[in-house]
């Protein structure tokens, strides 16, 4: 291999982000569903593959469970909050977070709760095992290409124009005979479903989890990528993720005292996402803004 | 529209420079594995930021005093930040292992993210010591995997037993609803049970929370006869016990060692006769240096970390120059550490010792064992 164990482990955590981030950004930014559950998605489908998987079910199975499963509660979510907008919708949502990181963290006899669930099996594919991390990249690599490849073809599509107009007018396009909260259903629900994905393969290349991974500080992380890079930009999540996930690891080679690398590497961390939004307030190929 | 070619070109530049500069980091890794056949790196990872911050300096703190003190020349030391999180301590451990070439690692501290890094370990031949994971599944973790403080089965055994011995038969729990509580409050409860007594009450709080009277008053309706608190914080411990005493709860009072801290003496009266099991305290002779070295007492953790870093010292003094050779030297050393006498059995795990800490006339007195 070309690239260090290290880069490779990067790399890994690129593309599970950058299948986060596009699925966020297609029900924040395409959609207009400012929303703040989108880590307990992420949490549910790592779980629920993890402990598929654990019970013996074939991986590729267990991950396309863990997608439907995340995007059940995706259904449920806009069920929940089907007639708040806004910021509203935003509390909503954040409360949704919460009350999954909660099920996690209690429901002991399913999750083992706060002591996590380790070992989880590396993925096994038709009798192929990936166990090296430069299989894994490849692997990672493949689904997260389908995956942005299905969404990029989604908002490209008749069906992501009327997510659009549903985010700048959804009034007008009720006039016109649309059922924006069908789409509004749709939109989550493949959101949802992709970020089960992503928190599938997570779960199984760390190969532990526990209620923390899914938790405020991810959804921070996964929100600064979606408005670093623009909101309805597929391009620029993806560019976003890889200057958010590879920037920290620059400033760890930083030749500073270890007392003070730590807080400095935030710090200057905070300084470049902040200098990116000073340039461009929009995101870096963001074209709207959110009402 | 130049604003935003300019901020492609930025942005493109800024990825191939942080390629360029990890590329950059490869290329020394195969210098140094070259060249310096002496040198050996040791990492410490730990979270020096975020929550947990206080703790991972004082592990950081220990285990450099050890390696000053030693002063090889062969062994290189590097840190890293793990933010007690379990996705940065499993990059942590990737870099560590294959950019600076690491052998043996002090950390984690969190069982979780040293849950997250062990398998990294393992699977590189890289022995990792924990200076504070207690969760029991770090037992299974791996042979390249130990630690130089007891899991929570040795201080859940040892509260059980210590209960059951004062004749005890009606227990009640509160406990933080994470990691530690969870673990501690699951050995108590199969130990004590098997020992003929009764759990008749489980409450558990959110770590950090003060108010926990809801839990206390349905303790107290359980009518228990001891009640054991496991709290990790300082301002969970002094809220909670303040609420035992307002609550009018009249159990005794054990405790795990979190609700050892000085501010709970301020409660006055209320707290006398509270019991609390603890790990054997620090030597004073370690004491005596931390405090030289830093110019205050050795916080938890801290003589954990040094006796990690000296079991590694040891490990290279003896001739072992990599993981593996580290690994095998572990399994056969023993000594009289900072912390206690450390023998590292089959899953790398210490014994460690316990000693009872009541409180009598406002301070911690310990007892006897």
């Amino acid at each position: 291999m070309i690239i260090s164990a290290y880069q490779t482990h990067i790399f890994i955590l690129i593309f599970i982000y950058i299948i986060l981030a596009v699925s966020l950004n297609l029900a924040l930014g395409y959609t207009g569903l400012l929303n703040l559950g989108h880590v307990a998605f992420y949490g549910i489908g790592a779980y629920t593959s993890a402990l598929l998987a654990i019970e013996g079910m074939p991986y590729l199975a267990a991950m396309i469970i863990a997608g439907l499963f995340a995007s059940v509660f995706g259904y449920l979510l806009v069920t929940a909050t089907d007639r708040l907008k806004g910021d509203y919708l935003a509390m909503a949502t954040l409360g949704f977070s919460f009350v999954v990181y909660s099920l996690l963290l209690n429901l002991r006899e399913i999750t083992r709760g706060a002591m996590g669930i380790p070992g989880i099996p590396k993925p096994s594919i038709l009798g192929l095992t990936v166990r090296t991390n430069d299989q894994y990249l490849i692997f990672v690599l493949l689904i997260c290409a389908i995956s942005v490849f299905i969404m990029y073809r989604i908002v490209k599509s008749p069906f992501g124009k009327l997510l659009e107009a549903n985010r700048d007018n959804a009034v007008c396009l009720r006039v016109l005979g649309k059922n924006t909260f069908g789409l509004k259903y749709k939109a989550m629900m493949i959101s949802a479903f992709f970020a089960g994905i992503s928190g599938s393969l997570y779960a199984h290349y760390i190969t532990f989890i526990d209620p923390t991974s899914f938790y405020i500080s991810e959804l921070i992380l996964i929100l600064t990528i979606v408005i670093v890079g623009g909101l309805a930009s597929i391009k620029g999540s993806i560019v976003a993720t890889a200057v958010i996930i590879y920037v920290p690891e620059i400033l760890r080679t930083l030749d500073l005292p270890s007392s003070v690398l730590g807080p400095v590497r935030q710090a200057l961390y905070a300084a470049i996402l902040i200098a990116i939004l000073m340039l461009r307030p929009r995101g870096i190929f963001g074209k709207v803004d959110l009402e | 529209m130049r604003t935003g070619k300019f901020g492609k070109v930025a942005i493109v530049m800024l990825i191939i420079l942080g390629i360029l500069f990890t590329a950059g980091c490869t290329d020394t890794e195969e210098v140094t594995e070259d060249t310096g056949e002496d040198t050996i790196t040791v990492g410490i990872m730990g979270p020096y930021t975020g929550g947990a911050a206080v703790y991972g300096n004082a592990a950081k703190d220990g285990a450099m005093l050890a390696f000053n003190e030693a002063n090889l020349s062969n062994v290189e030391v590097i840190v890293e930040d793990t933010k007690s999180e379990t996705k940065e301590a499993a990059t942590a451990m990737n870099k560590m292992v294959s950019v600076d070439n690491v052998q043996a690692v002090v950390g984690d501290l969190i069982s979780a993210a040293t849950l997250a890094a062990a398998p990294i370990a393992e699977q590189n031949q890289v022995v990792m010591i924990s200076p504070a994971s207690t969760s029991t599944d770090v037992s299974d973790a791996g042979d390249y995997i130990f630690r130089t403080i007891p899991g929570d089965d040795g201080q859940g055994i040892f509260a059980a037993q210590t209960m059951s011995d004062a004749g005890y038969t009606k227990l009640a729990l509160l406990y933080t609803n994470d990691q530690y509580g969870n673990g501690l409050a699951t050995i108590i409860t199969e130990e004590f049970t098997s020992l003929g007594g009764e759990i008749v009450a489980e409450e558990t709080y959110e770590a950090g929370s003060s108010d926990m009277r809801t839990q206390l008053t349905k303790i107290k309706d359980a009518n228990p006869e001891v009640v054991y608190i496991v709290s990790n914080t300082p301002d969970s411990s002094v809220a909670l016990l303040r609420q035992v005493t307002e609550i009018g709860i009249e159990a005794d009072i054990y405790g795990s060692e979190g609700l050892k801290v000085g501010s709970i003496l301020e409660l006055g009266d209320s707290v006398e006769g509270i019991t609390i099991t603890s790990v054997s305290p620090e030597s004073e002779e370690f004491k005596q240096k931390y405090m030289d070295e830093y110019g205050e007492e050795p916080p938890a953790f801290a003589a954990q970390a040094y006796d990690a870093a000296t079991a590694i010292i040891m490990a290279i003094e003896d001739g072992a120059t990599n993981g593996e050779e580290i690994k095998d030297k572990l399994y056969e050393m023993e000594f009289d550490g900072a912390s206690g006498h450390i023998k590292f059995d089959e899953n790398g795990d210490v014994e460690g010792g316990y000693v009872l800490v009541e409180v009598q006339d406002g301070a911690f007195v310990t007892l006897e064992e």
